[in-house]
């Protein structure tokens, strides 16, 4: 189908090519570079200014304001826990969650990590391999040597075997796993060598520079290296670009040379372990004694509420363009939800949901429900939030995915018919496969919305009970309610950076592989 | 077609500076052509009163009040933001006082002393002292006009308990025993079980207010110097300790008396739900006493009775964190072995002036809140429940005329005032916390906590190491000395 459509496209006029360049009609040019300077500015200037905030401690004094740079302060306090061995506190605990011990999590969720890290791994080692018979060959043996490594530094640790013994087992356990998985890899004995020789050189240095870097600081913790940064995030920014070199180098060795796949390694594996530690994180706060921080919260707020949008706004596109009576009606109807304000569908929803003195208290207490309250349950609450929201964006999905339906050319579903395709092989063997490209977009977009959500966790629960349905953007807006602004920014910023890395990943795997697979 | 537009654009426009010329140089009114916004929250109470009487105003000074609303979570936030970016969209504020520090250090707000000592209309002395001397002053000047009067008493249906056979409450095992023998009974004659208690319980709205209430009784025995919040050697909270533990214990067990969405409801739905007849206690300021009477809203007139906030048998030492009976050593200020500690929650809605502002929007936006605060708007504005305003001026507690008019019943009024009264003048009233970026301590992270602790998050002792954990952080982020100081300076301890 996608080479159909490739070669139609093909043979379209090319109108662009007749006019005149930029280059060559100047006068455009000059008009239209300030414009782009200025939205340039308008977009970049904000950035950079909350950048700079996240960073600093900043307090209202007389005349103004008096800020303080302290350096990666804003996002330690959020990311890590000030108390390693005592339970977490503060805006660490808030934002990251109650994360149950290693102990205590349940069995499905390490099976659900294990299963999960074993797909990540073939997937990775079929970027290296090309063809799927090697890569399951390379899986199939690495994942059993994995679980020995492991077990056998978990042998070390626990045994309290002799120190220098058990790294050189260590080592030892480690080159033999990766000299049997380049083995399938590579082909020759003498690459298998000088790849295992890379890959220790590339460690050895690593973890040196690391020592070294721990030993500087260590040596004159207050130094600043530089007015604006201090000397131990230069020295952890160095150390991790060195990290990554290491990774290319290794890689490149790997790929026979091909230095652009190199580079697929090293940020497929930073996907991976970004992916793995979020669904680590899910998995620690959703045993039985953790707690969801806004994190993750917000992560179920995104996969609940755009799955279910989407599975409906299909449903409802594909119902209109049946020839079912009052179709046009529904069409506008579906529609509305979309015009409302969110801050509206909060209040609406609130009322709907109040058994006391709402408008559905009759109807509550007829279903045994009127002493009942929905906000005291965080998983009830949290379900009203996606409830509301999906009520609000179907629409939208609806709508794009409905025109996307109705391009589509009768022809191709003429055919199927002729041929004698049932429904449900009409779906998934015509439709489907030719919306794929606007659902990605339409699914990449309410991702990206989704995840600023703030209104609705607002104006229903106030993100209660406690702070069960808080999102990132609404406990960055609390933080910077309290004119708590640093903190604010640092978790604004650390919003930003999630979103931009799971569109990527969405747009870069997700939506290439489907559009492969269909 | 477009002469004659303009002709009649020019006609206009002379009218209109005619008409002008004729009233701005009128005597009688000194502030003709001033407009004023003042920035409060939206309540609908607070506001209402001064939407209410800002045409009154204007009608006497020529003055054009407008008045702004935000919610009260974003009310400090507006008002800081405005001020140290300089945009001055707001001439005056209406706010809590204990937020005043952080205003006038930065000097934000206006000094009111000399506007005070030339208007005799305001009759200053008639203020109570507390509100004169705490809630309006800041180190020996004044710079708030008080607006209300704030007190955390406990409400009781006087039918309801005496049906029961039962006294309104003295201590909090008292409250927990007399809501849980009430919870369920029908109050309001509908045939449906009421409930035995009805605290508001909303992150990001007035609640995290009550459990200071609760626990004050308990950690503050030795009068008002000796404060709740912090201790004076160190600044440490006194929040991880027997008494504030024991106090979350009981702000959670009043849940299973109570309404079962208490979480989401403010104190504006709790105080409905007590005047619709649907509770028989209840902890707020002195509004539902007004509301009480009144005949659109209420259907519990004359059924409400007042009593200072119940206190402790068993109170803080502080020394080793743990409860210790009351004698006459652990509390010497305790009546009949009840330690009692009313609490001057908030301090009451007052106004302040912007200093950013010209003089003569200065001088209007004084002179609305001196109208406002005048006994012969103040008195009657305290007797009408949906103002929100209560009673802080000698004359409202001495002069039971308009309170009368308002459809009190002598002994309501009475039962009112003097609960009010009991709390005002008792030698153990906790003030509230008036430190540097007390809104952080508060509204922030003492509220974010409760929620959490009610949603069982954290147990008792959880909530509170966490509460300490967070406090101290802000302590030492902010300045322990400075802060240490500031707080004693709030106390009048030294």
């Amino acid at each position: 189908m996608v080479d159909k459509l490739s070669q139609v496209e093909k043979h379209a006029p090319t109108y662009v090519e007749d006019r005149p360049s930029h280059w060559e009609d100047p006068s455009k040019f000059v008009l239209i570079m300030p414009a782009i300077l200025v939205v340039l500015f308008l977009s970049v200037f904000p950035l950079l200014l909350s950048l700079f905030t996240s960073v600093l401690r900043i307090t209202f004094v007389k005349g103004g304001f008096d800020y303080q740079f302290v350096g990666l302060d804003n996002y330690r306090k959020l990311l890590m826990n000030p108390f390693s061995q005592e339970r977490a506190r503060g805006e660490h605990r808030h934002f990251m969650g109650k994360m149950v011990e290693f102990g205590e999590i349940s069995t499905l969720g390490w099976i659900v990590m294990a299963v999960v890290l074993v797909l990540f791994l073939y997937w990775l080692v079929r970027f290296v391999a090309g063809t799927d018979r090697r890569a399951r060959q390379v899986t199939v043996r690495l994942v059993p040597a994995v679980i020995a490594g492991i077990g056998l530094i978990a042998l070390i640790v626990y045994a309290e075997v002799p120190a220098l013994f058990g790294i050189a087992s260590g080592a030892v356990g480690i080159a033999a796993i990766y000299a049997g998985c380049a083995r399938l890899l590579t082909d020759s004995e003498r690459r298998i060598a000088t790849f295992g020789a890379r890959a220790a050189a590339g460690i050895g240095i690593v973890v040196a520079l690391r020592l070294l870097s721990n030993a500087l600081h260590d040596a004159d913790p207050s130094a600043a290296a530089l007015d604006f940064l201090n000397q131990r995030v230069i020295l952890d920014m160095a150390w991790l670009i060195v990290l990554a070199g290491m990774y290319i180098w290794v890689a490149n060795y790997l790929t026979g040379g091909n230095t652009r796949k190199a580079v697929g390694v090293l940020f497929r594996s930073l996907t991976i372990l970004i992916a793995a530690t979020l669904l680590w994180i899910t998995i620690r706060v959703s045993s039985a004694d953790g707690l969801p921080g806004t994190l993750v919260v917000t992560l179920i707020f995104v996969f609940g509420g755009v799955t279910a949008q989407y599975v409906l706004g299909l449903g409802l596109a594909l119902l209109v363009t049946q020839n079912l009576p009052g179709r046009r009606f529904f069409r506008v109807v579906f529609l509305l939800p979309m015009m409302i304000t969110p801050v509206g569908i909060g209040f609406l929803f609130r009322m709907l949901m109040d058994t006391i003195i709402g408008p559905l208290a009759p109807v509550w207490s007829a279903v045994g429900l009127a002493d009942f309250s929905w906000v005291d349950d965080p998983s009830f609450a949290r379900a009203a939030i996606i409830f509301g929201d999906t009520w609000q964006w179907t629409p939208f999905v609806f709508i794009i995915l409905l025109a996307g339906l109705e391009g589509l050319p009768p022809e191709t579903v003429e055919a199927a018919l002729v041929d004698g395709a049932n429904r449900i092989q009409m779906f998934r063997y015509i439709i489907l496969p030719q919306i794929v490209p606007v659902s990605t977009t339409v699914i990449l977009i309410r991702m990206i919305e989704a995840f600023k959500i703030i209104d609705m966790p607002q104006i229903l629960t106030r993100g209660g009970p406690g702070t069960a349905t808080e999102s990132m953007t609404l406990h960055s807006y609390n933080l910077w309610r309290a004119l708590d602004l640093g903190p604010s920014s640092a978790l604004a910023y650390i919003l930003l950076f999630i979103v931009t890395f799971l569109a990527l990943v969405f747009v870069n795997f997700v939506r290439q592989h489907l559009l492969e697979a269909v | 077609m477009k002469k004659v537009l303009s002709i009649l654009l020019v006609l206009l426009l002379a009218l209109v500076s005619l008409a002008s010329v004729g009233t701005s140089y009128s005597q009688d009114k000194p502030f003709e052509g001033v407009e004023v916004t003042v920035l409060t929250f939206d309540g609908p109470q607070i506001a209402e009163p001064l939407q209410r009487r800002a045409p009154d105003f204007q009608e006497l000074t020529g003055a054009t009040v407008n008045v702004v609303t935000v919610p009260f979570a974003d009310l400090y936030t507006q008002i800081l933001t405005d001020q140290a970016t300089g945009t001055y969209s707001y001439d005056a504020f209406v706010f809590a006082p204990q937020w005043m520090g952080d205003f006038i250090v930065p000097g934000y707000i206006e000094e009111l002393t000399p506007y005070i000592e030339n208007d005799p209309d305001i009759q200053w002395e008639d203020v109570a002292p507390f509100f004169r001397d705490f809630s309006a002053t800041y180190e020996g000047k004044i710079y708030t006009i008080p607006l209300d009067g704030d007190f955390h008493m406990v409400y009781y249906r006087i039918d309801v308990l005496e049906e029961a056979g039962l006294e309104p409450p003295k201590t909090w095992d008292e409250y927990l025993q007399v809501a849980e023998a009430l919870h369920g009974t029908d109050m309001n004659g509908d045939g449906e079980g009421d409930y035995g208690s009805c605290i508001s319980k909303v992150r990001a709205g007035q609640a995290y207010w009550w459990i200071t209430s609760i626990a004050a009784g308990g950690i503050q025995t030795q009068g008002t110097s000796q404060g709740v919040f912090f201790s004076l050697d160190d600044m440490t909270p006194l929040i991880n300790n027997e008494a504030f533990i024991r106090a979350l214990e009981i702000y959670k067990a009043t849940n299973a008396f109570g309404p079962p969405n208490e979480e989401t409801l403010d104190v504006g739905a709790t105080r409905t739900l007590f005047i619709s007849g649907r509770c028989a206690l209840s902890l707020d300021w002195g509004d539902i006493g007004s509301l009480a009477v009144d005949p659109e809203q209420s259907v519990v007139q004359d059924k409400v009775g007042a009593v200072i906030t119940p206190g402790w048998t068993e109170v803080l030492d502080r020394d080793t964190g743990e409860l210790v009976p009351c004698d006459e050593m652990t509390c010497p200020l305790a009546v009949d072995g009840v330690n009692y500690a009313p609490f001057a929650s908030f301090g009451g809605w007052s106004g302040g002036v912007s200093s950013g502002i010209s003089q003569e929007k200065k001088d209007a936006a004084y002179a609305f809140f001196s109208y406002m605060s005048q006994p012969a708007q103040a008195n009657v504005d305290v007797t009408i429940g949906r103002t929100g305003f209560n009673p802080y001026r000698i004359s409202q507690f001495e002069d039971l005329g308009p309170w009368l008019d308002a459809g009190f019943s002598e002994m309501a009024a009475e039962n009112y005032l003097g609960a009010i009264q009991d709390s005002l003048n008792s030698p153990n009233m906790v003030l509230d916390l008036r430190v540097p970026f007390n809104q952080r301590y508060q509204q922030v992270a003492l509220d974010t906590v409760l929620s959490q602790f009610l949603a069982g998050e954290f147990t008792a002792e959880e909530a509170a190491e966490e509460i300490e954990f967070q406090w101290e952080e802000i302590t030492d982020e902010l300045g322990r000395d400075d802060q240490l100081a500031a707080y004693k300076a709030s106390l009048g301890a030294e």
